[in-house]
């Protein structure tokens, strides 16, 4: 299958192309507009303040002059090692630059560092490793059994369409649909963990227990598993909805075409039927809608997260954005990106077993 | 003399009349359907409250009302709405009376002053503290030969008779004046309230200390000094004697924090608390007091007085009218059609005015995004090569990128960029929203396209010499319309719930929306209260959730019509 090796060449050029440009535009969005040097200005007239009382406080008495000549220097110092002297494409260029060598810098912003439960100058690898099994063990886990439920029984429900059953799950899907999944969270709060006290209110706890983990995993997990619980509740119950329609969907279309028609005619059994007819037409776009779910959730809900006050990657990334933190947005813009275009590409591969006119052409 | 009607008004008028006829024939289809007809009327019901919030909203609502602290400071906050009392919680009733005229005025000749009286009369019927007392003079009779306002008094009469004065002072003159019937009245407004330095707190725990030792027969006083005491009971059940004037000066910051649960109270408990001292003895620290509401009948009086007035003549004129206008406020704990927030906003009116914004946002994202979807996947579907290739780069990066932080990180850019500038924030984050909104749409387009281009009409035509315009616009957009409407509707809740989420996460532009009530309730500070009050998180999101159901639900009857193997019924 020679064709087969070029379509994946092609495919990973194309997504690798996408990752760069993403990243650029990132970086250029965030040093064309003057964001990113807002903030490191402040820093350089603290530190400069810093330095002039630290001069004035010497026992030996120097002149004004002196003084202020030595401060600019200071200065020109500063901004020569933060690189705020340069034009605004030339520190987009060298930023880009290190964050696609993997270089991911330090971040000096106190309230990134404290979502990972850390103190400030810290490698930005750090912050996102912190962050991330965070993410999983909520995000990832609640997606997880939203696709398992949904896989197991949106199927069977789109079999059975126009049913009592049916009806009722689609009304539930449009009603879901509606609802943003963090106001659901904002009320469940309300109500599960302020009103009855059943699950704590913050997620904040969970720092500790995935920092010492293995000094008693039992314990842990436990402990871990009650904080989650509310917001993984909370997300398959919103979730559910649109993934039982939009897979009831993909099988509705397969169900009403005329090879269906035939085989039903022909008298075969359902469970034939659905196997072998149905299951080979749906399972490429499901595997896809599978897959690019559970890599987007890795990335982090901004908004639910602030909403469960839960230290993951959203709030990560949602910190950073807020404190101009540019080498923590960048280098999670380059993560979260990169894992989204490799479960893409894994998808290409896959749709190459899943689709034989993939492979056949 | 006859009209002739000329043919191209004719044809224009039949065109309309027919597209009319087609409307209605798809409305009636969708009517059809329980989801459509649930959906038609939903949005029946919220365009109409959108058109009148958008009328009647007022100009510069936000700085004015929303943001308006004085506005605010007359609102008690974190209160659920006024209907809450039917369901039988105790409450205390929220009252605000305008006045134009004293309710008494009169001419004490002797002492040389015009006296005026405003009273306001209050119904505690349940065991709960009101919030607050506000007294707001708009427009102040100035004496304009001393150039000097009045003196001012507010009393609290209460229902055991007793009168007690809670502040006096003088009224400053700003400097702005402004003429009312040839009287020189102050321009701006000046508001009396029981602040931590004004509050006569003496004479109200005096009153209060006396009432409740002499009901329980702890009152005493010293024989030689003529001082009182009170002699109280420590939780380790020792007795200790406290005089009336360190028992005042020990409670004296807990009255002026919270003066509602003195003013409008009686003294049920009072312990004596200590803390040991460095020669290892104990000294009295403080005392806890527990206050109970009292109930019944309370008359808030204000008393203005111009002082010097010498003649009767003179007097008429100040007693006539010296305040354009008094607002006396006694805050309940229930408030307005949907309570407030820790503010004190009136979220009966972010809710309402929350109605256009809302619906404005979903619906222009989801058209402009919808018509550059059909433009681009059309085009890029019919003419292939170069443009396609490009187009479908294009659509490859957008549908990669993180959508939700990059659009956090642009308006939050935009929102540096242009502050107090609500408008052109909103725009430029309906710009951004549309920019990343059309690449999906464009895909389905371009793939109908695609398929459409290859029938043989679309071949016919090209034969009989239609341009490339002709065929995309005459024969290929047309097929495509219905698809990209049901798109469109089911993309409005799209947009409506990123712009509330972006709002609940703090991108602030300014106007008032559901998702900024939400954000508010959302913050570190205020999570704690806010979590604790339903109104102040349930309407909102269910106002969200109810706009966004519309769209879905007449998206969902849209669908069936247009792609009939969804039809399961």
């Amino acid at each position: 299958m020679p064709g087969v090796g070029r379509v994946l060449l092609r495919r990973a050029i194309a997504l690798g192309i996408a990752l760069v440009l993403i990243v650029s535009l990132t970086a250029i969005i965030m040093e064309g507009t003057g964001y990113s040097i807002r903030v490191l200005k402040a820093i350089i007239d603290s530190s400069v303040r810093a330095y002039y009382q630290q001069l004035r406080q010497r026992p030996q008495a120097i002149n004004q002059t002196e003084l202020e000549r030595l401060v600019s220097e200071y200065r020109s110092k500063l901004e020569e090692i933060y690189g705020i002297n340069k034009p605004w494409y030339v520190r987009a260029g060298r930023l880009i630059w290190t964050i696609l060598s993997f270089d991911f810098s330090y971040t000096y912003s106190d309230e990134v560092a404290s979502v990972a439960g850390l103190q400030a100058p810290v490698p930005v690898s750090t912050v996102i490793i912190a962050c991330l099994p965070r993410t999983i063990v909520m995000l990832t886990i609640a997606q997880l059994i939203v696709v398992m439920i949904a896989l197991l029984f949106a199927p069977v429900i789109a079999y059975k369409h126009g049913s009592l059953l049916d009806r009722a799950v689609v009304t539930y899907a449009a009603l879901f649909n509606a609802i943003p999944v963090w106001w659901l969270g904002m009320v469940f709060i309300q109500l599960f963990s302020f009103s009855l006290g059943i699950f704590p209110n913050t997620g904040r706890p969970i720092i500790a227990y995935i920092n010492r983990f293995w000094q008693d995993p039992l314990t842990n997990l436990m402990k871990i598993a009650y904080h989650a619980a509310l917001p993984i509740i909370t997300i398959v119950i919103a979730f559910l909805g649109s993934w039982f329609y939009s897979i009831r969907a993909m099988v509705l279309r397969v169900v009403r075409e005329d090879f269906v028609m035939v085989a039903k005619a022909k008298g075969l059994p359902d469970r034939l039927i659905s196997r072998r007819y149905i299951l080979r037409v749906v399972a490429p776009p499901v595997t896809t809608s599978v897959i690019l779910s559970l890599a987007y959730s890795i990335g982090g809900f901004i908004i639910t997260e602030s909403v469960f006050d839960w230290p993951g990657m959203g709030s990560l990334y949602y910190a950073a954005i807020m404190s101009a933190d540019v080498a923590t947005v960048l280098a999670l813009t380059y993560v979260t990106t990169a894992v989204y275009v490799l479960a893409r590409f894994i998808l290409e591969v896959l749709y190459i077993y899943l689709d034989p006119r993939v492979r056949l052409g | 003399m006859t009209q002739t009607v000329r043919p191209y008004e004719v044809t224009f008028k039949q065109k309309f009349m027919q597209k009319l006829r087609e409307l209605k024939g798809v409305l009636r289809e969708v009517w059809g359907y329980g989801t459509g007809r649930a959906g038609l009327i939903l949005l029946a019901v919220l365009i109409s409250v959108s058109i009148y919030a958008a009328l009647t909203m007022p100009p510069n609502f936000v700085d004015n009302y929303w943001d308006n602290l004085a506005v605010l400071v007359e609102n008690p906050d974190v209160v659920p709405p006024e209907w809450t009392k039917y369901f039988g919680l105790p409450y205390a009733p929220h009252v605000a009376v305008i006045k134009d005229e004293p309710d008494e005025a009169q001419y004490l000749a002797r002492l040389y002053t015009v006296q005026a009286n405003y009273t306001l009369k209050y119904t505690l019927e349940h065991s709960v503290f009101p919030k607050g007392i506000l007294v707001r003079l708009r427009g102040i009779l100035i004496d304009s030969q001393r150039m000097q306002g009045p003196r001012y008094k507010l009393f609290l009469k209460r229902p055991d008779g007793i009168t007690l004065l809670l502040v006096k002072d003088v009224i400053q003159i700003t400097s702005n004046t402004s003429l009312v019937n040839s009287r020189v009245y102050t321009g701006s407004y000046c508001d009396i309230l029981l602040t931590e330095q004004k509050l006569n707190y003496m004479d109200i725990l005096r009153y209060l200390i006396i009432k409740y030792a002499d009901k329980e027969g702890i009152l005493y006083q010293n024989e030689t000094t003529g001082q009182y005491y009170v002699k109280l009971i420590s939780a380790d059940g020792e007795e200790y004697n406290v005089d009336l004037g360190t028992a005042i000066s020990l409670l004296k910051k807990e009255i002026t924090l919270n003066p509602n649960n003195y003013i409008f109270g009686d003294i049920v408990d009072m312990k004596p608390m200590f803390e040991s001292t460095a020669e290892g003895g104990y000294k009295l620290s403080g005392i806890q007091v527990l206050t109970r509401p009292l109930t019944g009948e309370y008359e808030l009086t204000l008393e203005l007085d111009y002082i010097g007035i010498m003649t009767h003549i003179d007097a008429k004129n100040y007693m006539e009218r010296p305040v354009l206008e008094t607002k006396m406020i006694v805050k309940g704990t229930v408030f307005g059609i949907m309570g407030t927030d820790s503010e004190g906003h009136d979220l009966a009116l972010g809710l309402l005015y929350g109605f256009p914004v809302a619906m404005s946002i979903g619906l222009v994202v989801a058209v402009i995004t919808s018509m550059i979807g059909l433009l681009v996947g059309t085009v890029s579907g019919y003419y292939g090569g170069v443009v396609d290739e490009v187009v479908q780069r294009i659509i490859d990066v957008m549908g990669n990128i993180p959508l939700l932080p990059i659009l956090i990180l642009l308006a939050n850019i935009v929102v540096a960029l242009f502050p107090n500038n609500p408008v052109l924030i909103l725009l430029t984050i309906l710009l951004i929203l549309v920019v990343f909104g059309w690449g999906g749409l464009a895909i389905i387009t371009r793939s109908m396209t695609l398929s459409i281009k290859e029938e043989p009409y679309i071949e016919a035509a090209k034969a009989l010499g239609s341009g490339n315009r002709r065929i995309l616009f005459k024969h290929i957009v047309p097929q495509i319309i219905p698809y990209i409407v049901a798109n469109m509707v089911f993309s409005v809740p799209n947009a409506i719930l990123t712009e509330a989420g972006l709002s609940v996460i703090g991108i602030r532009h300014g106007l008032p929306t559901w998702g900024a009530i939400l954000a508010s309730a959302n913050t570190p500070q205020t999570r704690a209260v806010a979590m604790r009050s339903w109104w102040w998180i349930i309407p909102p999101g269910l106002l969200i959730s109810i706009t966004s159901l519309a769209f879905v639900l007449l998206g969902m009857a849209l669908e069936k019509i247009v792609e009939p193997r969804f039809r399961t019924a």
